[in-house]
């Protein structure tokens, strides 16, 4: 009834694949996508709730276009020509915004129903190296080459009355070289904690590299601040350190993350491996049938990750088998299927239990440089009698092509606010902008769906 | 036979009974037909599939679906109208059971009953339907459609045709009043035929524009040659001139918001802006014409286009009523054209400005404050954290405003004798009130914000908590908790009124807002959870279902907290918290000369009494002692601990273990009230308290503590909080404790005794707490 499908695409190869994870069998394709690490994000239809995928973004590899497609054609749905070349972008889990970032650390927010450009600032010093939105939207991560990880409130960032420059909410500097991946864990802003993964210079003589789980847990934020500024006036970095977990030192730079989805355990790709790590671990057990269960890490300790290489003990949980380094990770709903792209133009399906390699996919023809799971499109479905019952619910997103500039007070006094007309939920989405001039409140634009 | 064939041969025998006994006799079958239509959705008789009857194969066996059908088309050609009705009604419960019924028979039943609508004089009947009738059959004919919908066959044999007619004939009937206004649930009409055969008004429900909504919805195309009259159906109910139902604005309202589907794909959205703007256009000229004495400071407002309304008559004691009202009407519309969803982000500011200005400007009109309140809650629902960074702190002081602690009048009294306040009520009462006059009557003047007002704030912070816990300053944060608890504590000793629909509404909301304070712990306020799960505990045994209920639940999720499944990973360690905390604390103790001085201006009061002795271990069944001053000293030691490194869920164990073993730390416990002696300076009493022992703080000599737990009581409701409003800013909160604990010395002293007797005479003359705030006051006034 349910299929879960992987879509996988190529920094060389330009056709992207959506593929079934269990079966190999291959639904559908992209043309003309070629897109590097980090610059695939999937935004959802607006029209259903949680997550049926409606439209795929990737910034393109080698020109400054992000190419959207959705799942009526292989060809390209709408192609937006962006300021400047994007090599990060993310959209928001609801669909409403997309960010993206660029190799001198800038970060462009759009808005995806109008291309309005929203906003576009001075993020890190160096290229932007991935993006992420907070699953409640509320917020959005930016990690860059610079090592430093920011948080962005979204409300700040988007804010129309105010043309300063956005300051992060919170602004990590824990790690010292690149971040290479983050990932954003379950709830809302005040529960949610985030994993950061990054190449680390200061290990380098160790041979170690290390990740971050930074808690984006709000609580323990207010009193630091309030003392911190009127105390110290210090710095944000003290404020960082307040709230870092727990650091794991992999024998590999890192340079993907995939978290559990009920956060009990953690992937990581270093080099063409990919290392498990558990959060929490049974202590042996002294007496007879009872193994305590303890958390690992926590008060900002640092956490050594054995490599697998010559350690029995620990070659346990350590995935081996691509034979170039893994450019990205994805995990199947349940968490009991792990997907590993790499450069070695192979996807993985791994058993995360038996940690058994059980599936490889071949067929793209150069380095594959990231791999999403989620449930399969309705729009996929075999052609015929189900084409003909989807034509009513054939949901398309309204999208337009991303402005170049942002604009003008006038022009955004006529144009208004975005607003989703709720009504017809199977009908087919369509877009039109509209304003109504006058007053402060009292304009509108359209988002019908 | 198996179970299942047993169960169909009953089926069938029961609908042949039906038939024969009940359904046979058309001018019979209206009195029946409560039962009959009982008997069918109670066993689903129409729902046994036909392809099972054919399988049975016996005769007796088989479904009667054939004799069905024909008795439900001679009653529509009947010439009884109640079974006209019948009919209808059995049309419709036979699509909805039944899916081959409704496959076979659409096209028959479907003329059938556009030939009821559009004659409008049936054939041998020379007056016109009944309303019910009418009515049924919209109902059934829009549910028949609306079943066509993913068919793509029986959309172009049936609907295509059918459709046009049902639509116009719909557009014809809605000259009837009565029919956009009729009864048309199914119930309703149960009712309707069992008690009265007449139409009751009381029951009656909208139903021509639910059907047409739902025609447009779902045949944008088929709508659109009647798509304009339909509108200006819609707005003659928008002019405010009719003796307007309620209920028919509201559903002329919806049928209006979903009209832009007639535009289909291409103009839907032009058609949705032009209705938009057309509405506001038309509120500005009613608003024109209400507000015309006020000159505008600016022509700001470019030319809206309007729909055209009924002009009013140019006396305005006639046109102002009919004006006002359609503004109301056309906000309502407005309202259901618009949403919120986050396109609207990059205008938060705008928005949460605008709320907190009506809050402010709204001081006194309860109406629009709690309004205001529902629009907060919302705001908080969709932009979360963003919304709670740009309203927190303002947002709080009005809440803390409209949640107060119930004050009592005669508080106003004393304050009133002592310094000149600015209370309107108290110069009335100045002159020829005395004091024991105020013991009289205390109860009668116990001042607190309407109930609706109560709930919507408490409505909003429970979001606020939810969504913002941490972003909330710790003052803040305490102050809410200290005010949460003690009103659910005040509630719970207040025997004889809790019982009333008002105290258990707000103890309800109370719970729930506690509840929220636990799950959204600051770093420094999991200290409540003690409290809480006191209180939960307590609730659990309330006379309410609701609260007990509920009580049960929230144990059930701090159980969570307190015994975690998941060993918990720890956090902060990097930066100690114990150094960081207490140079905030010694930093607002530096601030503390002016505010002091701010309260003791304002209200002698607030720094009476509290003491601060907490009678911390069991809660004695009448003590009601709860105040700034163990909520504060708990914080720190609670701080403390978690600079420890302790896990979060560890936060409790102290706590527990300290409620748990009070004796051993008796003789400290003991110092620490001890320390709170008159001279004591301040520093002492924080850093005492900011050790481990003061949450237990259990047995003091004997009239102490309960004496200053009278005088606490005394002292919540009237000073602490109410009062107090502007002094929460921050460092100002902090203060609070410690500016109960400094002059309690000088009036607590005398008044200990009385204070005592009281509670051990056992109410003597005083129920309890509700007089504490008089009690106190008279003892002060006394010398």
């Amino acid at each position: 009834m349910f299929t879960e499908v992987a879509l996988t695409t190529s920094a060389t190869d330009p056709t992207s694949y959506l593929w079934d994870i269990r079966s190999g069998t291959v639904f559908f394709s992209f043309k003309q996508n070629v897109c590097g690490k980090g610059a695939l994000a999937l935004a959802p239809l607006h029209a259903t709730p949680g997550n049926r995928i409606g439209l795929v973004l990737a910034a393109q590899a080698d020109k400054a276009i992000v190419h959207i497609y959705s799942w009526h054609k292989d060809q390209v749905h709408v192609k937006c020509i962006c300021p400047e070349k994007l090599v990060t972008i993310a959209a928001s889990n609801r669909g409403t915004y997309c960010a993206g970032g660029t190799e001198a650390g800038k970060i462009y927010v759009w808005e995806i129903s109008t291309g309005n450009l929203l906003r576009s600032f001075d993020a890190h010093y160096k290229r932007v190296s991935v993006l992420r939105f907070a699953s409640d939207d509320s917020a959005l991560v930016s990690g860059s080459e610079d090592a430093g990880v920011n948080v962005w409130l979204l409300s700040n960032l988007l804010d129309n009355s105010s043309d300063d420059a956005p300051t992060p909410y919170y602004s990590w500097s824990d790690h010292t070289l690149p971040i290479s991946d983050i990932v954003c864990g379950v709830g809302s802003f005040r529960t949610a904690r985030v994993l950061t993964g990054s190449l680390d210079h200061t290990c380098k003589v160790s041979d170690s590299f290390t990740l971050f789980i930074g808690l984006l847990c709000t609580s323990t934020f207010p009193l630091f601040q309030t003392v911190f500024f009127q105390k110290l006036n210090s710095n944000i970095w003290d404020l960082a350190t307040g709230i870092l977990l727990t650091t794991f030192l992999l024998p590999y730079p890192i340079t993907a993350l995939a978290l559990d989805p009920a956060e009990r355990t953690f992937f990581a790709a270093g080099g063409n491996l990919v290392y498990q790590v558990d959060l929490y671990r049974r202590r042996e057990a002294r007496n007879y049938g009872s193994g305590e269960v303890e958390a690992v890490g926590g008060s900002g300790r640092v956490e050594g990750i054995e490599g697998g290489d010559g350690d029995p003990g620990e070659a346990r949980l350590v995935f081996r088998g691509h034979s170039a380094p893994i450019t990205s990770l994805a995990l199947s709903l349940d968490g009991s299927l792990l997907l590993s792209s790499s450069d070695d133009a192979t996807v993985a399906v791994w058993d995360v239990v038996s940690r058994q390699s059980i599936r490889t996919f071949v067929q793209h023809r150069g380095p594959v440089s990231s791999v999403s799971c989620f449930l399969r499109p309705p729009e996929t479905a075999a052609a015929g009698i189900g084409a003909v019952q989807h034509k009513g619910s054939a949901a398309t997103v309204v999208v337009q092509p991303f402005r170049r500039m942002r604009k003008t007070e006038a022009e955004e006094r006529d144009e208004g606010v975005g607003m989703r007309i709720a009504g017809n939920v199977e009908a087919r989405a369509s877009f039109v902008l509209f304003g109504i001039p006058g007053g402060s409140l009292e304009w509108f634009s359209i988002c019908l769906t | 036979m198996s179970l299942y064939h047993a169960q169909q041969f009953n089926a069938a025998r029961l609908l042949q009974n039906i038939l024969t006994n009940f359904l046979i006799d058309d001018a019979k079958v209206q009195s029946f037909f409560p039962f009959v239509l009982e008997t069918i959705i109670h066993h689903r008789l129409l729902s046994q599939s036909t392809d099972a009857s054919t399988v049975t194969g016996t005769a007796d066996g088989s479904m009667p679906f054939h004799k069905w059908c024909t008795r439900i088309n001679s009653l529509l050609h009947s010439k009884v109208s109640g079974a006209r009705w019948a009919g209808i009604c059995l049309i419709k419960v036979s699509i909805e059971q039944s899916h081959d019924l409704y496959l076979e028979n659409l096209g028959s039943w479907c003329s059938a009953l556009l030939s009821l609508l559009a004659v409008g004089i049936p054939n041998n009947v020379l007056k016109p339907e009944p309303l019910s009738i009418h009515e049924a059959a919209i109902n059934t004919l829009s549910i028949m459609f609306g079943k066509t919908q993913d068919k793509s066959e029986l959309q172009r044999e049936i609907t295509s045709i059918h459709l046009p007619k049902f639509n116009t004939s719909m557009m014809n009937l809605c000259a009837n009043r009565e029919l956009l206004v009729c009864p048309c649930a199914y119930a309703d009409m149960f009712f309707m035929i069992t008690t009265t055969p007449a139409y009751s008004p009381a029951h009656s429900q909208p139903t021509i524009f639910p059907a047409l909504s739902r025609s447009v919805t779902a045949f944008p195309t088929t709508f659109r040659p009647i798509a304009d009259n339909c509108k200006k159906l819609c707005l003659t109910f928008l002019d405010g001139a009719h003796d307007n139902n309620p209920l028919l604005v509201q559903s002329a309202t919806q049928c209006l918001a979903t009209l832009n589907h007639a535009g289909g794909k291409a103009s839907s959205a032009e058609l949705w802006i032009g209705t938009t703007n057309r509405l506001i256009g038309s509120v500005h000229v009613a608003l024109d014409r209400l507000l015309d004495s006020i000159e505008e400071e600016s022509k700001l407002m470019d030319t809206y286009q309007s729909f055209e309304m009924p002009p009013v008559s140019p006396d305005y004691v006639i046109a102002f009523p009919i004006l006002f009202n359609r503004v109301n009407s056309l906000n309502e519309a407005i309202c259901s054209m618009l949403s919120a969803n986050d396109h609207l982000v990059p205008h938060l500011r705008l928005f949460s400005s605008i709320l907190l200005r009506l809050l402010s400007q709204n001081r006194n009109r309860r109406s629009v404050r709690s309004s205001v309140y529902h629009l907060v809650v919302l705001c908080l629902e969709k932009f979360g954290i963003g919304m709670v960074e740009m309203t927190c702190n303002p947002l709080l002081n009005a809440l803390l405003e409209d949640i107060r602690m119930p004050e009592r009048k005669s508080a106003a009294i004393t304050a009133n004798l002592r310094t000149s306040s600015g209370k309107k009520s108290n110069k009335k009462r100045k002159a020829e009130l005395t004091n024991s006059d105020a013991l009289a009557v205390a109860d009668t003047f116990i001042e607190s914000p309407t109930l609706e007002l109560q709930v919507a704030a408490f409505e909003v912070l429970k979001q606020l908590l939810m969504v913002g816990g941490s972003a909330i300053t710790p003052s803040h944060r305490s102050s809410i908790d200290s005010l949460l608890i003690s009103r659910l504590l005040l509630l719970s000793q207040g025997m004889s009124k809790s019982d009333d629909q008002y105290h258990l509404l707000i103890k309800l909301k109370i719970y729930e807002c506690l509840l929220a304070s636990v799950l959204a712990p600051s770093e420094t306020q999991a200290s409540v959870l003690p409290y809480a799960l006191r209180l939960f505990s307590a609730g659990q045994n309330e006379q309410s279902g609701q609260i007990r209920s509920f009580c049960s639940q929230a144990l059930t999720i701090c159980d969570l907290i307190i015994h975690s499944r998941l060993p918990p990973i720890q956090r902060s360690v990097t930066i100690p918290i114990s150094p960081v905390y207490v140079p905030g604390f010694t930093l607002v103790t530096g601030e503390r000369e002016p505010v002091t001085e701010a309260m003791d201006e304002n209200d002698e009061r607030s720094t009476s009494g509290t003491t601060g002795a907490f009678g911390g271990s069991s809660f004695p069944p009448t003590s009601l002692a709860v105040s700034h001053k163990p909520q504060a000293t708990i914080v720190t030691g609670f701080s403390q601990q978690v600079s420890a490194g302790m896990p979060v869920v560890a936060l409790v164990a102290p706590s527990s273990s300290a409620w748990g073993k009070p004796q051993e730390v008796l003789p400290e416990a003991t110092l620490a009230s001890s320390a709170i002696t008159p001279e004591k300076p301040l520093s002492t009493i924080t850093e005492s308290k900011s050790e481990w022992q003061t949450p237990v703080e259990p047995k003091k000599p004997k009239d102490d503590p309960e004496s200053r737990v009278i005088e606490e009581m005394a002292t919540i409701p009237a000073a602490q909080l109410p009062t107090k409003l502007d002094s929460y800013s921050e460092s100002n909160k902090r203060m609070i404790p410690e500016d109960f604990a400094e002059p309690s010395s000088s009036s607590s002293r005398p008044r200990q005794t009385r204070a005592a007797s009281d509670d051990e005479d056992e109410d003597f003359e005083i129920p309890e707490i509700d007089m504490e705030g008089p009690d106190s006051d008279v003892e002060t006034d006394d010398p």
